[in-house]
């Protein structure tokens, strides 16, 4: 280390200074009266939170399983974009050289007429996927030379399709709402993977309706899943009710839940990962999502539908399929025996860009090092696994996954795990990542900001972070103060005018979540380049 | 390697009762501890009644709900203002109206950030001691000498104005 992260002790005291600001305090904190603080005797607003029923343990298991396998590929994504930070996702690459690809319709069954402006489109494409949708809500459209939106309400709650013109016609790219909407849907291995976004209209006791559609625009009966949400934390998971009353065709539904944060928080958050086993994805084309409520008026009747949302499938994110963790070769060299152990973010002159910290001797020792110098002041009980990560490193790139974990006597409550990534390098192995488990962090650069979104898996966290910015050397820039505290599932934009140079800024940290959760997240920034790119983690 | 969990935990007679205990003795210091920190006095009781439901809902995992409910109402203050900031687009939050007064020290203390804030709070409201203090705020101790120290010079600068 070359400076020190402590600040001074304690500076020097103004005894009478800090009276007054002491009395300003007590004047001003008596201003507030609460009002009933007396006369309470139970807690306001607390009810007992609602366990429902859930899978039984076949399901469990398959629900942790598949969950992992949603770590794995965000986590192998996040690997292969460490591993390349100056290359586009395919995500943004995609959707900036190319016109965004039409969901509806596939085929002709819709005739010219109907396609020939955006609102006749749009109406066209509600009534299809809506069976009672209020036609005369539509607003007029709103186009932007070859693409157009226009906006609907369904329920009370305000929609919006998107089009683009192709030709002469017009086609449906998408749909958005306030309740449920699809951030990103791809196909790989086999599953269909739709991440949702819930809005400021979700609420408690929403069903979920989430399907594949063919590419010639049929729904795809046999990808398809059923979610409920129950009292904002829990949800069950149904099997789709066959039409007839037969099984439904081809592999049985799958699903994957990523337990969602509250959905009565007021900003959207990336909450939910959905999972759909297909039988052949080859055939599909996009994702149908429809958000339905109890009728409350009328119980017996059917839900009705409070959102609709689409959105087309698109290339898996770079690492998704064949992670390079699996295909990375095996040691075949070791490192001379008399390397020393240890290491330094910043000791080493052909340290590589994406390294947040660099060293010597088996990928458990460096991991070690770098727990010593991220965390000195670590809590009680914070160790790697013991056993894994004791190959010495050949230099050719290869992965090692270094699980750690905070076991009993801990100072902290809870249960924390998670993983130290490293690859072997010519100069030793570099730690290219670290994770926590439940907790999620991308980070990207553009237009000279640093963006920083975290999100996590935990219904009793708080909707707040604690996010160091680190320099190249493993630093606080903002010398250990914290320059914003991001919301779950919100991008936070750190730019100059908030005292930070982002160009200094090679890492990003996760500290705390709602001030307890404890973290050792951390990844590297992308280099700047003019469109966003990122890197991410998953726990 | 992850862990989903797929229930809330059954919460214990014996942790309710605590968290009844902590609601009934500082449930009052707790909402004038949120207006200190947030400046809205309008929001302060709301802002501990849903940490206080945050709390609950934590379930048994908080092994001691004062500093868990604590740290709830000052991310609530922290998420209330970060909103507060976006929907204004950067601009300062006007004091609150019922409260205008010729008080410059207050008025200097919404030109702190929310840690500084926070912090000078809890050490001269509250009286915490900075282990407390870092508990509270997710950081070191030194971190908590350090925004005082800060927070401090710049209430001198805004007053000396």
């Amino acid at each position: 280390m070359t400076k020190s992260l402590l600040p001074p002790d304690r500076p020097q005291d103004d005894p009478a200074f800090e009276d007054e600001v002491r009395a300003m305090l007590a004047r001003r904190a008596a201003d507030v009266l609460p009002t009933s603080a007396a006369s309470r005797a139970e807690l306001p607003g607390v009810v007992p939170v609602t366990v429902p029923r859930g899978p039984g343990r076949d399901g469990r298991r398959r629900l942790v399983v598949a969950a992992a396998a949603v770590v794995v590929v965000a986590g192998v994504a996040a690997y292969a974009a460490t591993l390349h930070p100056g290359a586009p996702t395919t995500q943004t690459s995609a959707a900036q050289e190319t016109d965004p690809p039409i969901v509806w319709p596939l085929d002709d069954h819709v005739p010219a007429d109907v396609l020939a402006s955006p609102e006749t489109a749009a109406g066209a494409y509600l009534s299809e996927v809506l069976e009672l949708i209020d036609l005369s809500t539509l607003e007029p459209p709103v186009v932007d030379g070859a693409t157009a939106t226009v906006g609907y309400s369904l329920a009370g709650l305000q929609g919006e399709v998107a089009l683009r013109l192709d030709g002469d016609r017009w086609g449906v790219t998408g749909a958005t709402n306030d309740a449920v909407d699809v951030d990103l849907a791809y196909a790989a291995d086999g599953d269909v993977i739709a991440q949702l976004t819930f809005g400021p209209a979700a609420r408690s006791g929403m069903r979920l309706h989430l399907r594949a559609v063919t590419d010639d625009g049929a729904p795809a009966d046999d990808v398809v899943s059923v979610l409920e949400y129950v009292d904002g934390g829990e949800i069950t998971v149904a099997p789709p009710p066959p039409a007839d009353g037969a099984a439904p065709p081809g592999r049985e539904a799958d699903q994957v839940v990523l337990l969602p944060m509250d959905p009565s928080l007021e900003h959207s958050q990336p909450m939910l990962a959905i999972i759909l086993d297909a039988a052949n994805t080859d055939h599909l084309a996009a994702v149908r999502l429809d958000t339905l409520v109890d009728d409350d008026a009328d119980p017996a009747t059917p839900d009705i539908v409070i959102g609709h949302a689409t959105r087309a499938l698109t290339a898996p994110p770079p690492g998704a399929v064949d992670g390079p963790s699996s295909a990375a070769p095996a040691p075949t060299t070791a490192v001379p025996a008399e390397a020393e152990a240890g290491g330094s973010p910043s000791d080493d002159a052909a340290r590589p860009d994406d390294a947040l910290f660099v060293g010597s001797g088996t990928a458990a020792e460096v991991a070690q090092a770098y727990l010593d110098d991220r965390l000195p002041e670590r809590p009680d009980g914070l160790r790697l696994v013991p056993g894994a990560g004791s190959e010495q490193g050949t230099g050719a790139g290869e992965i090692a996954d270094i699980p750690w974990e905070i076991v009993g006597g801990s100072d902290i409550d809870g249960r924390y795990s998670g993983l130290i990534r490293l690859r072997s390098d010519p100069g030793g192995w570099s730690v290219i990542a670290a994770s926590t488990d439940q907790i999620s962090l991308t980070v990207r650069r553009a237009d000279g900001a640093v963006g920083v979104t975290v999100a996590w898996v935990d219904p009793g966290a708080y909707d707040s972070v604690d996010v160091d910015l680190l320099d190249a050397d493993g630093f606080p820039v903002t010398d250990g103060e914290i320059v914003s505290w991001p919301t779950a599932g919100e991008e936070t934009l750190v730019a100059a005018d908030e005292g930070v140079d982002p160009s200094e800024v090679r890492s990003v940290r996760v500290r705390h979540v709602g001030g307890t959760w404890f973290s050792l997240t951390e990844v590297p920034v992308p280099e700047f380049v003019s469109t966003s790119t990122s890197t991410s983690t998953a726990g | 390697m992850t862990t989903v969990r797929l229930d809330t935990p059954p919460a214990v007679p014996a942790w309710d009762d605590a968290l009844v205990a902590v609601y009934r003795e500082h449930f009052a210091s707790l909402v004038r501890m949120a207006y200190l920190v947030s400046g809205r006095a309008d929001r302060a009781e709301e802002l501990v009644q849903d940490a206080f439901v945050r709390t609950h809902r934590a379930g048994s995992r908080v092994r001691d709900p004062l500093p868990y409910v604590r740290s709830a109402v000052l991310n609530g203050c922290r998420s209330m203002g970060r909103r507060q900031k976006l929907e204004r687009d950067r601009r300062p939050a006007p004091p609150d109206p019922v409260l205008l007064g010729a008080d410059e020290l207050w008025d200097a203390l919404a030109t702190l950030t929310d840690r500084q804030r926070a912090a000078v709070v809890l050490r001269f409201y509250v009286d915490l001691p900075d282990a407390e203090i870092a508990a509270a705020l997710g950081c070191r101790e030194a971190t908590v000498r350090t925004s005082v120290f800060r927070a401090l010079a710049k209430l001198r600068k805004e007053i000396d104005r």
